[in-house]
């Protein structure tokens, strides 16, 4: 059973999407569903090992293309839709272990360029307002299946999130008549101390207003409102900057570090953006080694963030910590 | 359904159940780096038997 009941409270959507309980859960590896299918084996996802990238339609999808009617009457007051929209998966890889921090740089620039492409074709399908790519990295952010993969969602709203910042934007711009995510980079830049890694072309930096330990924002240094304005130069640059990234985050306590990774970028729904800036934002749920981050109270019951970290030191770990320079990382990208 | 875009190869498949799989293929872009690989180890040989003189 799957729809969209409207929240009278907050005015957004919530998905209802029953099956997803059935989805695979922590297989083991020999059993992986994103495996490559192996002769004789069973049969999974992928029918091949040859091929660079794969995207396909979720098993288990929370919007769907040809959605089911609601499976409950809705009311004046919260009324409910078909789930109606496309979930994919993106393999990066075929093989079964590895991460996104491990890809080699001419492969992340090659995932870039297919986030590109769905963006670009998602984003071009009837009905499809908004196209959010991202990747939940670790059991501890839920993942049920280990092998290096991320998801795009195509709504057919704008979600809550994104309709704020895009507000936000453009009240700023309305009264500065400037983008309000440059002038937080200009800041940013002035101050200096949240400045984690960067490129020619692309600054990772924890903002000042950052509600956990180690959030970090990923974001072209002049201004791009959506992928589909992305160069070669832009794609590959990006891929040095997010590397670098997720090796200082597995070098921050030596091991693999748990992220939610989240691409914000202009809607799809044919309106103009030109004051809203294309960003990555990774939200790492540790707060030390061995200690979570959870979403209790006063997050979860009242919306306000409670940060235990001063945002100036832990950027200043995350900088002390992994590559130091995109020059360690540009001879890779090379090959 | 085979596509070819800009560095890259796209095919299109669709599952029993009806869902789609795209296979994003960049192995022209692979024979362009293998020639500049090929250029640059070429270059480097060059490079140290000119020192070795």
């Amino acid at each position: 059973m799957s729809e969209l009941r409207w929240h009278p409270f907050l005015e957004e959507w919530v998905i209802t999407a029953t099956h997803r309980q059935d989805r695979t859960f922590l297989p083991p590896p020999d059993y992986c569903p994103l495996c490559p299918t192996k002769p004789g084996g069973f049969p999974t996802e992928v029918p091949t090992d040859h091929y660079d990238i794969v995207v396909f339609e979720n098993k288990f999808p929370s919007l769907q293309r040809v959605p089911p009617p609601p499976a409950v009457e809705g009311s004046t007051i919260s009324p409910v839709q078909p789930a109606r929209g496309i979930c994919e998966v993106v393999l990066y890889s075929p093989e079964h272990s590895g991460a996104l921090a491990n890809m080699q740089v001419f492969r992340i620039e090659r995932l870039i360029r297919v986030w590109q492409d769905r963006y670009e074709e998602l984003g071009a399908t009837a009905g499809i307002k908004y196209v959010l790519i991202f990747e939940n990295k670790g059991e501890e952010v839920g993942v049920t299946l280990h092998h290096p993969h991320g998801q795009i969602y195509a709504f057919p709203y704008i979600p809550p999130k994104i309709e704020k910042e895009l507000a936000a934007s453009k009240k700023y711009f309305t009264q500065h008549q400037k983008c309000l995510f440059c002038a937080t980079l200009e800041e940013e830049y002035q101050d200096g101390r949240r400045i984690v890694f960067e490129g020619e072309r692309f600054v990772a930096f924890l903002p000042f207003f950052a509600r956990y330990p180690y959030e970090v924002y990923l974001a072209p240094k002049r201004h791009l409102s959506s992928m589909a304005e992305f160069t070669p130069e832009d794609r590959k640059d990006l891929a040095l900057v997010l590397k670098g990234l997720l090796l200082k985050y597995d070098s921050l306590f030596n091991f693999p570090l748990p992220y939610l990774m989240a691409v914000h970028q202009a809607p799809t729904d044919g309106g103009d953006y030109p004051d809203y800036h294309l960003h990555f934002e990774f939200y790492p749920p540790h707060r030390t080694a061995q200690k979570l981050k959870y979403l209790a109270g006063c997050e979860a019951g009242a919306g306000t963030y409670i940060n235990d970290t001063m945002a100036e030191e832990k950027a200043a770990e995350l900088r002390g910590v992994g590559p130091q320079t995109i020059t360690e990382l540009k001879q890779e990208g090379e090959e | 359904m085979a596509q070819v875009e800009e560095g890259f190869r796209k095919t299109v498949m669709t599952k029993e159940d009806g869902r789609y799989l795209i296979f994003y293929d960049f192995s022209g872009a692979d024979r362009k780096t293998d020639g500049r690989r090929r250029r640059q180890e070429e270059e480097s040989k060059q490079k140290n038997l000119a020192e070795r003189k």
